[in-house]
């Protein structure tokens, strides 16, 4: 491989990061990465790894809008605060 | 207002889901929901009715998430990857070595959770975040007021931390 398109474990797993938020990176860079994750399974299984964080991730946060799951109690404001939010509520607009 | 009060009822729990899976504490969790609440009241004429309010609401608290983001962010001391050895390349300890299964399950879920609880908190936020909108790294940064290369670094350490953790607990567990 051409020094020049050699990066470190490091920068891969950056690139990596910048690729899936993005959802794309420079054609230079991507070049790069595809170069290194070639020849170095590590990062290959990191890149493979990182998604599987991210799909799970995402669907926490879509469910997160769903109002019947309730994590067992966990995720539910507890009804003195919502109490507590009503009455400064009405005390705004006394 | 009645409206408001009435939405607090429907949506708060949603609300609050949200902003604790992000800042991952009860007690800042709630204070944000509150403030977005009082933030609706004092913004109640510029909702469209034709809007969802729970969208509306929900658009609220990024920003009271951002708010808080903001005020607990410092920049990073140090650019320290125990991940890495100094050449950059993965250190014995830390390079993924086994492939993790496609499906994943509730455990995993489990244990994510777990291992988000045990990332700092800013950088618990601002890897959440990105989630949250669908947003660009520009686009984060500009509304988390934060030098793309401190965002960068943030999602990269977070997510490096994450992926060990699940490795070492879920695929694993006797570790």
């Amino acid at each position: 491989m051409l020094p020049f398109m050699m990066i470190s474990c490091r920068e891969a797993t950056l690139l990596t990061e910048k690729k899936l938020l993005e959802g794309r990176i420079s054609w230079w860079n991507a070049r790069k990465l595809a170069f290194h994750v070639q020849v170095c399974a590590a990062c290959r299984r990191y890149a493979r790894q990182s998604q599987i964080i991210e799909r799970v991730i995402e669907k926490r946060i879509r469910q997160q809008g769903v109002s019947e799951k309730n994590y067992g109690g966990v995720y539910q404001l507890s009804p003195e605060t919502k109490d507590k939010i009503t009455e400064r509520l009405k005390r705004l607009h006394e | 207002m009645s409206d408001l009060t009435a939405w607090v009822h429907l949506y708060a729990d949603d609300l609050y889901r949200r902003a604790f899976f992000v800042v991952g504490h009860r007690e800042t969790a709630e204070d944000i929901v509150q403030d977005t609440f009082l933030a609706a009241a004092v913004q109640a004429d510029r909702f469209k009715a034709e809007s969802a309010p729970k969208t509306w609401l929900f658009g609220i608290l990024n920003h009271k998430i951002a708010d808080h983001f903001r005020k607990q962010y410092r920049q990073p001391p140090e650019d320290l990857y125990p991940q890495f050895e100094s050449d950059g390349h993965w250190t014995k300890s830390h390079a993924p070595l086994v492939d993790w299964p496609e499906e994943t399950d509730d455990q995993f879920e489990a244990i994510l959770e777990y291992c988000l609880e045990r990332l700092p908190p800013v950088w618990r936020a601002a890897f959440l975040y990105k989630f949250l909108d669908q947003k660009k790294g520009a686009a984060i940064c500009q509304e988390l007021n934060i030098q793309p290369t401190n965002f960068w670094q943030m999602i990269h350490r977070a997510k490096l931390q994450l992926r060990q953790c699940l490795d070492a607990n879920w695929f694993n567990p006797s570790i």
